[in-house]
């Protein structure tokens, strides 16, 4: 393989990139479908969606063999180049040592062909896409450019990095052989018995479970009328039963199918640091690999459903530099699935070394401000869900029905009382010395706590309002980088005196202290 | 808490009495359309009656917020930190360490122009922090003697 002039992507990345294509027009696919499916469709309407169909797919493949044949790239000793674009041409020149991220995902039927497809993030703010996507490339090519990023330690010159590239390997000779990698500092590997318990304590099949109910409250209206008056006359008596039974399979289909996509998203989940570099390594169908500079982590989070909780089980997450990491919709990289919790942070230590090694003990909020929590949580959903809710079904819709829409009103409200509850009882902060801050928090039944160094903390903010001023309380907002955007971290209704402390802590006041004038109450 | 730190220049007032009369400006001619709305195609009456009370009630609430506005915002630039102060009844105090700042740029619209003010921009790597106005040559300084400090404090780590 040379190495030496731009390449083009493995000829399978045109397959690629052109079911991507026509996969993002899939409401017409599932229109066209639907209308398919019903009795009614003329033959001309038939022909109008088929022609549709046949020409996204026709269009989709030209743009696809042209943004093919556009896109070469270059693993260079200076950097990453890529040139893209089909209509504007992109040249894309991303250093080494910019890159945050590198996240390479290989489905099982890339395996035999030994590609792979390597997303490269660097901290850019603009995009929300990575900056450098090659859809199918050998894995070699991330090799390289692994072996590139690590070699960075010393300055850039061609030299330097050709020097530390043959120790590891003869070059870009070996294409499938993963090279000679240094010893790992500190590995991790998930076992079964660890993967089941993730997979059995996990909430997700809650939406699974609505997604389900939600599809086949849609195909009811897509099936004949004529199944439903037979059904009727068969069943009237059964009705019951059939209902028990429905919700049990669906019970039961959510479960599994939650079970399963997580054993397969997580099997073989490894961690591995090697240096300043942490990797993790998971799943069956796409094995799914991120590696990320140490010095980039912007916090580590652990998290609990109360679930977990009950069962004292954690989750440990990074907060990194970038949108790279776990699935597409979330931007943290999942360091442990689950940990037993006395052991999380001992555990960690290993790979994050900056964690303390016991947790100091938290201040938690005053108990005489906890009932804000609940107070807001009440009130807010009273306003802006409960109340128009039920004063639109009071206009439009027949008494019988706001009847048991108030109802469902009030059980909703005390739901949200006690999550109120559940997040004043969870918040707490403390300062780690001497540059730590962690802080709890409670949300959608999760305790999550976070441990920030103080040089990742981009800004602090104290918020009070009169009232508060008079009570001593206080609201402390701390600002973390996360992903390509923030993530504010809220201590809601503290002790005042508590934040000022931690805000001193942060950056001493320019002023004299300000106390004294916060004890009226 | 006390007052620490400067104060923005006096005629920012200026400038938001005159956003605040705007933005009620293009909420009344909006609502005036809306009338127009009802004289021609008989949309409801209260749309655009609602509106224009709306534009007067923000504008009244606007002008009499502006001395209060005014006497309780303060920022201050110290050698490690910029600190910014507003509100009395809502307050706020954010505390950005020099070291993280990533870029400053200063910012003026029409309405800053008109009074020669410039809007101050501090960005870190995930926050934006704004100082509402202040006169060009303190701009300026304000700029240079943040970057100078941000690219000190860098320098250190």
């Amino acid at each position: 393989m040379k190495t030496d002039q731009p390449q083009r992507l493995a000829p399978v990345a045109l397959l690629i990139i052109w079911i991507r294509g026509f996969i993002s027009w899939w409401p017409l696919f599932v229109g066209g479908g639907l209308s398919i499916l019903r009795a009614d469709m003329s033959f001309n309407q038939f022909l109008l969606w088929g022609g549709l169909i046949v020409g996204v797919l026709v269009l989709t493949l030209i743009w696809s063999i042209l943004h093919y044949l556009r896109f070469t790239y270059l693993v260079a000793p200076n950097g990453l180049t890529i040139n893209s674009g089909v209509l504007i041409r992109k040249v894309n020149h991303i250093p080494y040592d910019r890159i945050q991220t590198v996240q390479r995902q290989q489905w099982f039927f890339l395996k035999p062909l030994g590609l792979e497809q390597v997303a490269i993030e660097t901290a850019g703010k603009e995009s929300k896409k990575a900056e450098g996507m090659l859809s199918a490339v050998p894995v070699a090519v991330a090799d390289t450019i692994n072996r590139y990023r690590q070699g960075n330690v010393q300055p850039v010159t061609p030299d330097a990095t050709d020097n530390q590239a043959i120790p590891a390997a003869p070059d870009q000779t070996s294409t499938t052989a993963a090279p000679a990698a240094p010893v790992a500092d500190a590995a991790y590997k998930i076992n079964g018995h660890d993967l089941n318990q993730y997979a059995l304590t996990s909430l997700g099949f809650i939406p699974i479970i609505s997604g389900i109910l939600w599809l086949t409250q849609k195909a009811q209206e897509y099936l004949p009328d004529s199944w439903y008056k037979n059904a009727e006359h068969a069943i009237t008596g059964l009705a019951v039963y059939l209902i028990i039974g429905l919700t049990l399979i669906i019970l039961i289909l959510g479960f599994l199918i939650s079970y399963l996509n997580i054993i397969q998203k997580y099997y073989h989940f490894t961690l591995d640091r090697t240096g300043d570099e942490l990797r993790t390594s998971r799943g069956f169908f796409q094995t799914n690999t991120v590696s990320a500079r140490l010095s980039r982590l912007q916090a580590v989070r652990f998290k609990q459903s109360v679930l977990r909780q009950w069962l004292h089980l954690s989750t440990v997450q990074a907060l990194l530099a970038s949108s790279a990491a776990d699935d597409q919709q979330n931007n943290d990289l999942v360091l442990m699935p689950v940990i037993p919790e006395r052991q999380a942070l001992s555990s960690m230590r290993a790979f994050v070394s900056w964690l303390p090694e016991t947790s100091p003990k938290l201040q938690p909020i005053p108990v005489s401000n906890r009932w804000y929590y609940m107070r807001n949580m009440v009130l807010g959903h009273l306003t802006l869900l409960v109340l128009p809710v039920v004063l639109a079904s009071v206009f439009w819709l027949h008494v019988s029905w706001w009847l048991w829409l108030v109802l469902a009103g009030l059980i909703w409200l005390v739901v949200m009382a006690l999550q109120g509850q559940y997040a004043a009882t969870t918040a707490a902060i403390a300062i780690a010395p001497p540059k730590q801050l962690i802080i709890q928090v409670g949300e959608m039944w999760t305790r999550q706590r976070y441990f920030v160094r103080k040089k990742d903390i981009q800004a602090m903010t104290i918020k009070q309002s009169i009232w508060m001023k008079a009570r001593g309380v206080a609201h402390l907002e701390v600002h973390i980088r996360k992903g390509n955007s923030d993530q504010t971290v809220n201590s809601r209704y503290m002790a005042v005196d508590l934040a000022k402390q931690i805000m001193t802590w942060y950056q001493p006041l320019p002023s004299v202290p300000q106390e004294g004038d916060n004890h009226a109450a | 808490m006390e007052q620490t730190g400067q104060a923005l220049p006096a005629t920012i007032q200026r400038i938001w009495r005159a956003s605040a009369a705007l933005w009620a400006l293009v909420l009344m001619i909006i609502g005036l359309g809306l009338i127009a709305a009802w004289f021609f195609w008989h949309w409801s009456f209260w749309l655009g009656l609602g509106l224009i009370g709306i534009a007067i009630i923000q504008l009244l609430f606007r002008l009499a917020l502006v001395p209060y506005r005014y006497r309780f915002w303060r920022y201050n630039i110290t050698p490690t930190a910029v600190f910014l102060q507003k509100g009395f009844f809502f307050q706020k105090n954010e505390a950005i360490p020099i070291s993280r700042i990533q870029n400053v740029t200063l910012e003026a619209g029409p309405l800053l122009q008109w009074q020669t003010l410039q809007q101050v921009n501090i960005e870190t790597a995930s926050t934006a922090h704004v100082i509402d106005g202040v006169t060009r040559p303190v701009a300026d300084q304000l700029r240079n003697q943040i970057l100078q400090l941000a690219q000190e404090a860098r320098d250190e780590d």
